[in-house]
């Protein structure tokens, strides 16, 4: 299989962030890939897909082929700390300054840097440590605002930054981000009018402004309609009759509105949407993912046929 | 239009949204997606068909309701929205960075000393995306709103943060960061010798500051340092400012209301919404319940004939359920929150475009029928 090995998956709060990483996840671990699960917001609602109460804050096994972790913002820097200082009392002394952790807290961008030098050891972690490389790591990530804002951290300290340890760190971040046959960034959205708005707009940043690999756009929760085209017609036409036919209205009007919004992201991107079914409940364990892992296989260079948009789930162009 | 289903509005049974309205501040918290700014927007309708003086301040308000609110992109001037019948409220949105600018103007000693901080590229770069600073921001706004003393009901609607306490606690938290030995260690590093207490510890933190200077480039820490000391000059103002500004929120004239749909997802972190607000000494006047299904009921004998009836019946049997499952589901949010449901508004299959879209809502938040005041 080829593809990229970093996910970064990103959306609106309550598009699915989660439940399209630990899908993704899913759907790599059955190829047999060993696949790291990174829970960026860590409120645990990514481990329970998997039974687990919460990842622990060290990369461990889930089950076969699947490991997670969740960031804990407060290990971060004395992870890197003591990665970059050839010397441990050094690393250990510059910790114990408390004035030391609160630099470490105001300097702006020292966070989003921090964060994504972990998730860069992660995906390569190198030769010394080559045991622990995994084929995929797959992150949970921030909602679309706080990620784009990660984004162009590097960027930004680059620019504050003109040499040293630290500049070699951000350029070698900055190349992993930007290749697009290591890094894809998925945009989860929900097919209403605020989220597409937004993945247009960070399709538009992450590509035209950021020179980043995007993935083509996940739209989740698509609204079916059980009614074929003549139907809806013909229940259109006839009116107000009664409760009945409003709720018939209700799902036609609501697929209608899905599909103008979809149609509309597809235009402003050039890109097709990958659509997730509406499940009747949100998936509470991995074995209800898999609706939405066949759907997702088309996002992922797999040698397997693109078949999403087949069944009730096409949208007509 | 989905009407109302009696077994939802029996198991919902709201308790009405007027004791709400008559607080001078109502604050619309939620995760993100669940129409918060529709509801803000709909809360203030019901203050101005009251006959109060009304606003709205939105965050990031979808395009259409913008357009009915009257706003357009990157505007923050105050707009006059005319709901018919004589009737009008204020709306308006909230712009971080300019209401940052604001703030460093009013504060600074002189108009060189906001021009050095506006020309610090770590202010250009970062103060639209500093730690919590639209959280920051949107308290301040609502701050300025209270101070002209214009208006009888704020509605505030929220930004999309994961957690309440970025909102609450953000004009302290800039604050803190301000006034905490970053600050001093960020102007002078090496204050970090006072920390030593022998020879030897001075030089091994002696190593590290060097260690620390070619780590992160002389550069950006001039910049920072020079960020930080032209803020620090502000502090008091800021301070003073934070302080009414979390007097104002934490007063009795402030009421929160948590917003939700019937989504179990959206369910769990409203639940943990909660939980925080009361962590913070705040305790929420109730929940509103947005988007939950419900039909009238229907015996519906005479379309019986009609050759689609089956597939209708089974559709509105299917959606009738779910309705059900829902008005059960918030019930139980209510119940273990201890908090008395408010109102709730129907699902609509097309989010609200036009100042009657917002009448409605509003006419539906407060149990009387559509046009009626």
């Amino acid at each position: 299989m080829r593809d990229a090995k970093l996910f970064l998956i990103t959306g609106k709060g309550g598009a699915g962030k989660t439940t399209v990483a630990a899908a993704l996840g899913s759907i790599f671990a059955r190829y047999k890939e060993r696949t790291l699960l990174v829970e960026s917001v860590a409120d645990g609602s990514l481990a329970r897909l998997f039974g687990q109460e919460r990842f622990a804050s060290q990369p461990h096994m889930v089950r076969d082929h699947l490991f997670g972790v969740r960031v804990d913002p407060s290990l971060l820097l004395e992870g890197y700390v003591s990665r970059i200082l050839p010397l441990p009392w050094l690393a250990q002394r510059l910790l114990a300054s408390s004035a030391f952790r609160a630099l470490g807290a105001a300097a702006p961008g020292v966070s989003e840097f921090l964060l994504l030098e972990r998730i860069a050891m992660w995906v390569d972690p190198g030769f010394w440590r080559r045991r622990e490389r995994y084929h995929r790591v797959i992150v949970d990530g921030p909602a679309t605002g706080h990620m784009l804002h990660l984004l162009r951290a590097p960027r930004q300290l680059l620019n504050l930054v003109p040499g040293g340890p630290l500049h070699r760190s951000l350029l070698g971040i900055q190349a992993l981000l930007s290749d697009p046959q290591r890094t894809r960034i998925v945009v989860v959205t929900l097919p209403e009018e605020l989220g597409i708005e937004e993945t247009a707009e960070a399709y538009r940043v992450l590509e035209g402004e950021l020179f980043l690999p995007v993935a083509p756009p996940v739209v989740n929760r698509t609204p079916s309609c059980p009614f074929q085209a003549e139907e809806r017609e013909r229940i259109l036409r006839r009116g107000d009759r009664g409760p009945v036919y409003a709720a018939a209205r209700y799902v036609i009007e609501r697929r209608g509105l899905a599909e103008v919004l979809i149609r509309r992201l597809r235009r402003q991107i050039g890109r097709k949407p990958v659509l997730l079914p509406e499940l009747e409940r949100p998936p509470t364990k991995e074995t209800a993912l898999r609706p939405l892992a066949l759907a997702l296989e088309p996002l992922l260079d797999l040698g397997t046929p693109a078949t999403i948009e087949s069944g009730s789930h096409a949208i007509p162009r | 239009m989905p009407s109302r289903d009696s077994f939802v509005q029996s198991t919902l049974s709201p308790v009405g949204i007027g004791a709400i309205l008559e607080h001078k501040i109502v604050l619309c918290l939620g995760c993100g997606g669940v129409g918060k700014t529709t509801i803000a927007a709909a809360l203030a309708v019901a203050a101005a068909e009251r006959g109060k003086r009304a606003a709205v301040l939105t965050v990031d308000p979808a395009r259409r309701l913008k357009t009915a609110l009257g706003l357009q992109a990157m505007d923050h001037r105050v707009h006059s929205v005319a709901l018919g019948a004589g009737l009008s409220m204020d709306a308006l949105m909230l712009d971080t960075k300019r209401m940052f600018d604001t703030l460093v103007e009013r504060f600074a000693a002189t108009p060189e000393a906001a021009a050095r901080i506006f020309h610090n590229r770590i202010y250009q770069e970062l103060s639209n995306e500093l730690a919590g600073s639209s959280e920051y921001m949107a308290m301040e706004k609502l701050h300025e709103l209270v101070s002209t003393g214009r208006y009888d009901t704020i509605v505030l609607d929220t930004p999309p943060s994961a957690h309440v306490a970025d909102l609450l606690a953000a004009p302290n938290r800039l604050l803190t960061l301000l006034a905490s030995r970053a600050v001093k260690i960020l102007k002078a590093p090496t204050v970090l010798l006072d920390e030593a207490r022998s020879a030897a510890a001075k030089v091994s933190l002696q190593v590290l500051i060097k260690a620390l200077e070619r780590l992160t480039g002389l550069p950006l820490l001039r910049d920072l340092a020079d960020f930080v000391s032209g803020f620090e000059h502000m502090l008091d103002g800021f301070a003073r400012r934070a302080r009414e500004t979390q007097e104002l929120v934490r007063s009795r004239d402030t009421a929160f209301v948590l917003v939700t749909t019937p989504h179990p997802q959206t369910m769990r972190s409203t639940y943990l919404f909660c939980q925080e607000l009361r962590e913070l000494g705040c305790e929420p006047s109730g929940v509103i319940a947005n988007q939950v299904l419900g039909f009238d009921e229907s015996e519906d004998t005479e379309n019986k004939a009609d050759p689609l009836f089956d597939k209708l019946w089974a559709n509105y049997e299917r959606l009738r359920a779910l309705g059900r499952q829902q008005a059960r589901s918030l019930r139980a949010l209510c119940n273990d929150t201890h908090l008395p449901l408010l109102a709730y508004t129907p699902a609509l299959a097309r989010p609200p475009g036009s100042v009657r879209d917002l009448r409605h809502i509003a006419s539906q938040l407060a149990g009387t029928k559509p046009g009626c005041t």
